[in-house]
C-alpha cells in the first residue's frame, strides 16, 4: 500500500514535469514574441525616422557623389544613413555589424528617386537622373503663365507650359531606406520572417527581416 | 486529495501566467501599432507642411502685406475642392493633401473602428503668424482613431486618438545662418528656405 502511494506520487510529479515543460515552452515562445517585437518595432521607428531626416536632407539638396560624373544620387546619403545608426542594423552599433547575411555597407539599402515637375504615382510621372531635374525653386499657381516664386539664381522661372489655373507640381525627391539586416533573435521564428528578395547574399541562410519605409519629399534645392 | 491540489496548482499557475502573459503580448502589440501609426502620420503631417508652404503668398519689399495677408485666425479645409482655378488656399490643400497621403503608408489601414471603416482626417489651413507678423505657417494636422487588435477584448477598448501636428514656414537664410521671414529684397543672394517651426497647438 505505501509503495503504491510513492508510485502514484512520483508519477505524478513526472507528469506535472511534462506539463511545465510544455507550459514552458509556449511562455518562452510569448516572451521572446514579445521581446523581438519590441526590437524589431524600434528598429522600424529609428528607421522610419532616419529616413524621415534623410529625405529632408535629400530634399534641401545633400546628394553630391563622392565620384564626379557619378550622379546616381545616393552616396552622400548613403554614408550619412549609416551615421544616423539604427540598433541592430549598421555597422556603428557593435556587437550588430550588420548581421548574419550583410556586410557593413549592404545591410542598410538607400534608394533616392527624383521626379521632375510632377507628382508620383500619377500617369506620366517617371523618376529621372538628378542632373534632369528643372530645379524650379518654388510653386505657386501658373494663373499668369509663371509660378509666384522666382527660380533659385541662374535657374529659369516659372511653371513647365501648363493651362492657367493648374498647378505648378514642384520636383519630389523620394527616399527609401531598406534594412536587410535586421534580425529576429528567436531562432524558431526566425525562418517566418526570412526576406531572400533584399539580402544581398544569394544563399540567404540567415537574411530574415525586411524592415523599409519610404518618405516623399518636396524637393527644394539643388547643388547642381 | 493531495493529487487533486496538486493538479490544481500547474492549472491555476499556467491560467494565472496565460493571462498575463497574452495581455502583455496584446499591450506590446497595439502599443507598437499606435507608434507605428504616429510615425507615418508625423512624416506625412511634415512633409505635407513643408511641400505646401512653397505656395504661400509671399510679400516682396515694398508691397508689405498688400495681397498677401494670410487669413486672420485658423480656416480649416476639410477636404479639397478640384475647381478649374483653384484659390491659393485650395492649392496648398492639394499639394499638402498629396504629400501627406504619398507617406501615409500603412497608416490609413491600421486607422478605424472595428468595422474597418477608415476615419484618418487630414486638415491644412494657414496658421496664423507669430512672433514676425510676416512669418505665416502653415499648418498640417493628422488624425486618426488608430484601431485595437488585441485590446478589443476589453469592451472598452475599441479605438485610440492618434494625431501629428506639423508646422512649416518659408523664409531666408541670412549671412549667418540666421532664419528670417520675408519680406526682403526679392533679387537676393539670400537662399529661400522653407523649414518646420514650432508654433502654438491647435486643438
Amino acid at each position: 500500500m505505501r509503495a503504491h502511494v510513492a508510485f502514484r506520487r512520483s508519477r505524478q510529479r513526472s507528469q506535472a514535469i511534462v506539463e511545465f515543460g510544455i507550459i514552458a515552452l509556449l511562455f518562452t515562445l510569448l516572451m521572446f514574441a514579445v521581446v523581438d517585437f519590441g526590437l524589431l518595432l524600434n528598429g522600424w521607428l529609428t528607421l522610419a525616422s532616419d529616413a524621415q531626416q534623410l529625405a529632408r536632407d535629400a530634399s534641401v539638396g545633400t546628394y553630391t557623389n563622392d565620384a564626379p560624373g557619378a550622379p546616381t544620387g545616393a552616396d552622400q546619403l548613403q554614408r550619412e544613413a549609416r551615421r544616423l545608426g539604427i540598433a541592430g542594423v549598421t555597422a556603428d552599433n557593435p556587437p550588430f555589424t550588420g548581421g548574419y547575411c550583410c556586410g557593413p555597407n549592404s545591410a542598410l539599402i538607400v534608394t533616392v528617386t527624383y521626379y521632375n515637375q510632377c507628382t508620383p504615382d500619377t500617369p506620366g510621372c517617371t523618376p529621372v537622373l538628378a542632373t534632369e531635374l528643372d530645379n524650379h525653386y518654388a510653386g505657386g499657381t501658373c494663373s499668369t503663365g509663371a509660378c509666384a516664386h522666382p527660380a533659385r539664381p541662374g535657374r529659369t522661372p516659372g511653371c513647365i507650359p501648363s493651362p492657367p489655373g493648374t498647378l505648378c507640381p514642384g520636383d519630389t525627391v523620394a527616399v527609401t531606406v531598406t534594412a536587410a539586416g535586421a534580425q529576429v533573435i528567436t531562432p524558431l521564428v526566425r525562418p517566418f520572417f526570412r526576406s531572400a528578395t533584399t539580402c544581398p547574399d544569394p544563399a540567404g541562410a540567415h537574411c530574415y527581416v525586411h524592415l523599409s519605409s519610404t518618405v516623399a519629399m518636396r524637393f527644394d534645392g539643388s547643388q547642381f | 486529495m493531495r493529487r487533486l491540489r496538486s493538479r490544481a496548482q500547474a492549472t491555476a499557475f499556467a491560467a494565472i501566467a496565460m493571462v498575463a502573459l497574452v495581455g502583455g503580448v496584446a499591450l506590446v502589440v497595439d502599443m507598437g501599432v499606435f507608434f507605428v501609426v504616429q510615425r507615418q502620420m508625423q512624416a506625412a503631417a511634415d512633409a505635407a507642411a513643408l511641400a505646401a508652404v512653397w505656395y504661400e503668398p509671399i510679400c516682396p519689399a515694398g508691397h508689405p502685406d498688400e495681397g498677401c495677408q494670410p487669413p486672420t485666425g485658423i480656416t480649416p479645409i476639410p477636404a479639397c475642392t478640384t475647381a478649374a482655378t483653384p484659390s491659393t488656399e485650395q492649392v496648398l490643400c492639394t499639394v499638402a493633401h498629396t504629400y501627406a497621403e504619398r507617406n501615409l503608408g500603412t497608416a490609413h489601414a491600421l486607422c478605424g473602428g472595428p468595422d474597418g471603416t477608415d476615419n484618418l482626417t487630414i486638415q491644412s489651413y494657414s496658421g496664423v503668424a507669430f512672433n514676425n507678423p510676416h512669418v505665416t505657417p502653415y499648418v498640417v494636422a493628422i488624425r486618426c482613431d488608430a484601431r485595437f487588435w488585441f485590446g478589443r477584448i476589453i469592451p472598452r477598448l475599441i479605438n485610440k486618438p492618434v494625431g501629428a501636428n506639423a508646422a512649416a514656414t518659408i523664409g531666408w537664410r541670412g549671412p549667418n545662418g540666421e532664419f528670417t521671414g520675408a519680406p526682403l529684397p526679392l533679387p537676393s543672394p539670400n537662399v529661400l528656405i522653407a523649414r518646420l517651426v514650432r508654433i502654438p497647438t491647435p486643438e
